[in-house]
Formats: C-alpha cells, structure tokens, sequence
C-alpha cells in the first residue's frame, strides 16, 4: 500500500481496485476508518453502534483469503468498509431504528441486504443514525440525539438515512445503506455532497428492513461517487424469495464506460413545478446550471408539466403514516423490544407504546390510524391513493417523451438543527421533490450539482422509468464528469 | 375533508391505536395533527372520477405458503421480555 495515501480519502470503487492489485489490506483499511470514526464521530455522532472487532476480523479474513492466492472473484466489495442504516438487520449485533423500542434488540438474522454485502467482501464497521423508525427528514427525531453534517456542524445532515450519510461524507466509511421511503436517501445525500441511488420499488429485497411504509421502502445506498452506487447497486439488487413483492428479472449492470459522451442525444425533462416557490433561488440555478452543462454535452432539454406534483405531500402523509400504523402495531411489549407492565393486556399494550415511541412516530401512527378509521378511510386514505395513481401518471406521460428527468433534490440546502423541530409540516414539504418518484414507484438518485455560497452542498435529481437503473447510473456519471466531485469536508 | 381535530378525536385514536397517551402530549399534537390534515384537505379539490387507487392488492404476487424451519429459535425467544417453557408470557387478558 502506498504510505501517502490515506484509506479514508478513497472512495468505495478505488478502495476495491487497490485491494484487488494488492496495494491495499482490508485490516489497514479498516483500521483507518475505525481511527477517524473514534477521533470524530464525537462531533458527527453519524454511528449508533461501532463493531471494531468484528470488522478487523471479517477485514483479516478477507486478507488471509488473499494472501493465500484467492483472487475473491466472488467478492468485488473486498476492501471497501460500509456502514448501515440501524434499520438493517444485523445478527448479533444492535438494530435499534433509533428507538426506545429496540434500544436493547440484537436481531436473530441478517437482512437480504446484509448478507449479500459481506457475501460480496464488503466490511461492516457500524449501525448509523435515522430518524426513529425512518421517520423525518432531518435525523433529529433519533431517541439517541441527532447527527450532524460533516460540511457545518451546526446543521443537519438530512434524513431520515442521515447517519449513512455523514458516515459517507465524513470519511467513516467508503460506502452505506440506507433507506429511502419519501426521500430518505435521496435528501440526506444531497444535504452532505454525497451520490444517493433509490432503486425502483420492488428492485432490492426488503426481508429484514424493519418495515415503516411497506409500498414505498427501498434499501438504498450511498457513495462518493456515482460509481461506488452502482458498485453496492448490483450486489443488493435482484429477486429474493423471502420477499414477494421483490421482482424476479434480471439485473442490468450501468455502462459507466462513456463518460459525459451518453449524454449526447439523450433527452432531459425538466419539470417546472420542482421549481416553484420555496425552491432556493441558489438551489433552483445550481441544478439549472447542471442541466445547462448537460445540453452543452449534446442532451436535448425538454422543458414538461408534472401537473399533480404538488399533491405528493399530502397523498404521502396520508398512505405512509396508514401504512406505518399498521406496520408498528407489533411493537406491543411481547415478543421483542421494550415492554413496561401494566395491569392487564391492554394496559401493557398502551404504556409500552407510549413509552416506547417518541413524539413524530406517535404523531404518524395517530395519523395514520386516523385516515384509516370507520368513516374516514375513503375520505383520506382513499383519495390518497386515487391520488398517487395521477401522480404515478405523471412520470409515465413525462417518459413517454424524456429519457431521464431533472429537479432539485430538495428544495433547501442543509437547515440547522432545531430549525424545523417545532413544525412538522414544514419539515414534510421540505420533502416536496423527492415524494413523487417514491409514489410511482420509480427509480431516482441525488448527485452533487455544486455549492451554495456558504460552501454547502447541493443536490440534483435524476429520475428515471421503472427499472432503468443501469440508465439512471450511466446518465449521473455522465453528469458527474461535468460537475465534479466535492472533496471531504474539513472536520474539527 | 374539513376535519376538526380535538382533544377528544386524538385521545379515541390514540385508543385504536394502544397508545396511552399523556394528558400534556394531547392538545400539541391536536394543534399539529390539525395543521397536517388541513393540508392534506387539499386532496378535496383533485378530480377523481374514474381514476382507480395505486398498488390494488391484487397486484401484489404472494408465495406459496410453505412451512420451513426458523434457524434462530432460541435467539428469537431471547429478545421476549418474559418468556415460560419456550412461550412468550402476557399478562392475563381473560377472567380466570
């Protein structure tokens, strides 16, 4: 290994290519990122749980396969250090969804997810913040105190996959996963300058992602670059038994071979409602200045109208909290997770939930409940769902005519902590442009556009027709060779 | 859709939903459940007519249900705040 290079500075796809050539060891790689996790995760606080141990030892194992002449064709993650969302599954260690709950639960097996990344060499360092249960957008509603951006400190790093995505930025790690259900990867990674990919929905098992809104949760992950996505993509995605709605086709690997050059003649939508009110006017020209790049490169821009874009957030607050209320009904003080003892069966269930959740998840359950109850369901959850069929629509009408599609990730860069705490529906709009392509189901991914003047990062959204993902990927890395990569930030 | 959350409305919920809220958890949340639901009021003035809800259950494929061992079975009991002779314990529910 090269003396001057520090393991923390590659990125997942580099770190692979050096262990692979034999100038990179999995341990000193490991080690690196575990020394820079204890020397500031303190200040970040982007990990619920660090398994040092554990990694040195799947690192060590990795390296004793090689030094004895395996050439670990099966395990192309073989040098690369990842962390994951604490939403993951992981046998034997913590998965705590950032809740009382769970705050002692070790879960009994490893998630589809999990198993296929150490199948694939991978190195697992730690679980990472999210909102409770993945519900936010700012990773604020932690029970175990929020996580902080890499970029300023005194702001949030989005969410709810926000510990994932600090870790990323801030060196921890070369790669993660997390979740994205409204937006839960896409907006974290644009708030921390890193690439976020939501497969479509169906794509990646969910068989041991504890279940928030089982029609919109995608596993998703996280690199520095568009390339470590689509390292991670290929590994997680593809059918699994265990979980139904997990479509058996095959999976199309991107072609990152042609640069910007696959951009030439490919036709660009971009969606004026994603540049409304309350879009950032530095956000809005940060993204209209990397489309105008990518027409520069030979792509046609095709200025369209998704007409039902602004009824995402309601529709979305209405059919993910009804499906979370039904979901968390197993959190009873029973078979798993906190119980506090009451009088009787009911009385256990209500003092074990109250205690047990904290204020945004008891806000969605309530909500929830309340959309689903005798009376109301058709008013609510039914027009909610009439509703994202128009929404769905939308991007159907929009591909007929466009390749890919542009917007804003999210229409802010990062807020400051505390900023938003008090307003739940202003933190919901703020979820104004990823909630779409959630609803239709459609795969997206947020890359870095630029910065604002303060030096923030800020995210553009490339959205692409079910199952496109090796479209999607070959377009942001075509963009990326325009706008370039952010380096680490500086870290106190 | 012009619904009137009041403390009443959100303490019968929370029973449907097992959740023992406390006495000074419940007008914050019917203020904020309040401004939620006005918004998504907004629904209301979507035309509708004709258009069928997303994701019918119909669509979604099941499994054959097929019994297969659980591999973790003492692990899974070892995460239960009370367990007897393999059984998960609750309190009693039935007049004895």
């Amino acid at each position: 290994m090269s003396a001057v290079t520090d393991p923390t500075a590659l990125d997942a796809t580099e770190a692979a290519r050096r262990f692979r050539a034999g100038k990179l060891r999995a341990v000193d790689a490991t080690r690196a990122c575990l020394d820079r996790v204890g020397r500031y995760d303190g200040a970040v606080h982007a990990f619920l749980h660090v398994d040092a141990d554990g990694a040195l030892a799947a690192a060590a194992a990795l390296d004793a396969r090689r030094d004895a002449g395996d050439a670990l064709d099966d395990a192309p993650l073989a040098g690369v250090v990842i962390a994951l969302k604490d939403n993951l599954s992981t046998r034997g260690a913590p998965t705590t969804c950032a809740s009382e709950m769970l705050a002692r639960y070790v879960a009994p097996y490893d998630a589809d997810c999990v198993t296929r990344l150490r199948a694939a060499g991978a190195v697992v360092i730690g679980k990472t913040n999210l909102d409770e249960f993945a519900m936010g957008s700012s990773t604020e509603n932690s029970a175990f105190g929020p996580t902080r951006n890499p970029w300023d400190l005194a702001r949030t790093p989005g969410g709810s996959s926000g510990g994932s995505a600090a870790a990323v930025a801030a060196g921890f790690c070369h790669a993660a996963l997390g979740t994205d259900t409204g937006g839960s990867v896409r907006q974290p990674a644009a708030l921390t300058g890193t690439v976020g990919l939501k497969p479509t929905w169906g794509r990646v098992s969910r068989y041991g992602l504890v279940a928030f809104a089982s029609s919109l949760d995608v596993v998703s992950p996280f690199g520095r670059s568009v390339a470590d996505a689509a390292m991670l993509y290929d590994v997680i995605a593809g059918p699994d038994p265990r979980d139904a709605t997990c479509v058996d086709r095959p999976v199309e690997r991107a072609d990152l071979s042609r640069g910007a050059e696959v951009l030439r003649g490919l036709r660009v939508g971009v969606p004026r409602e994603y540049f409304a009110e309350g879009v950032d006017p530095e956000v809005a020209a940060s993204v209209r200045a990397a489309v105008d790049r990518m027409a520069d490169a030979g792509a046609e821009v095709v200025e369209l109208s998704m007409p039902h874009t602004a009824h995402a957030v309601a529709a979305y607050y209405v059919l993910a909290p009804a499906e979370a209320s039904s979901n968390l009904a197993r959190f009873d003080g029973v078979r798993y997770g906190l119980r506090v003892e009451g009088r009787d069966l009911r009385a256990m269930y209500g003092a074990t939930r109250d205690a047990g959740f904290g204020p945004e998840v008891k806000r969605r359950i309530l909500l929830g409940t309340f959309a689903l109850s005798a009376g109301y369901a058709e008013a609510f959850y039914g027009r909610a769902q009439r509703a994202r069929t128009l929404i769905a629509r939308d991007f159907a009408r929009a591909f007929e005519r466009v390749d890919v599609l542009a917007t804003p990730t999210s229409p802010t860069a990062a807020f400051e902590l505390g900023a938003r705490t008090g307003d739940p529906l202003a933190m919901y709009l703020a979820d104004v442009c990823t909630l779409p392509p959630s609803l239709a189901g459609v795969p997206a991914l947020s890359l870095p556009s630029g910065r604002t003047r303060g030096a923030l990062p800020i995210g553009l959204q490339l959205v692409a027709p079910p199952f496109a993902e090796a479209r999607l990927l070959a377009v942001a890395h075509g963009v990326e060779q325009l706008t370039g990569r952010l380096p680490l930030p500086t870290l106190p | 859709m012009a619904i009137d959350v009041t403390p009443e409305r959100v303490r019968a919920t929370a029973d449907l939903a097992r959740l023992d809220l406390r006495d000074d958890e419940v007008a914050p949340l019917a203020a904020q459940l309040q401004k939620i639901l006005d918004h998504v009021a907004s629904l209301g003035a979507l035309d509708l007519t004709g258009v069928a809800p997303a994701v019918p259950a119909a669509a979604c494929p099941l499994r054959d249900d097929v019994p297969a061992p659980w591999p973790h079975r003492d692990d899974a009991l070892a995460q239960a705040p009370r367990v007897e002779d393999g059984a998960f314990v609750v309190p009693q529910f039935v007049a004895g």
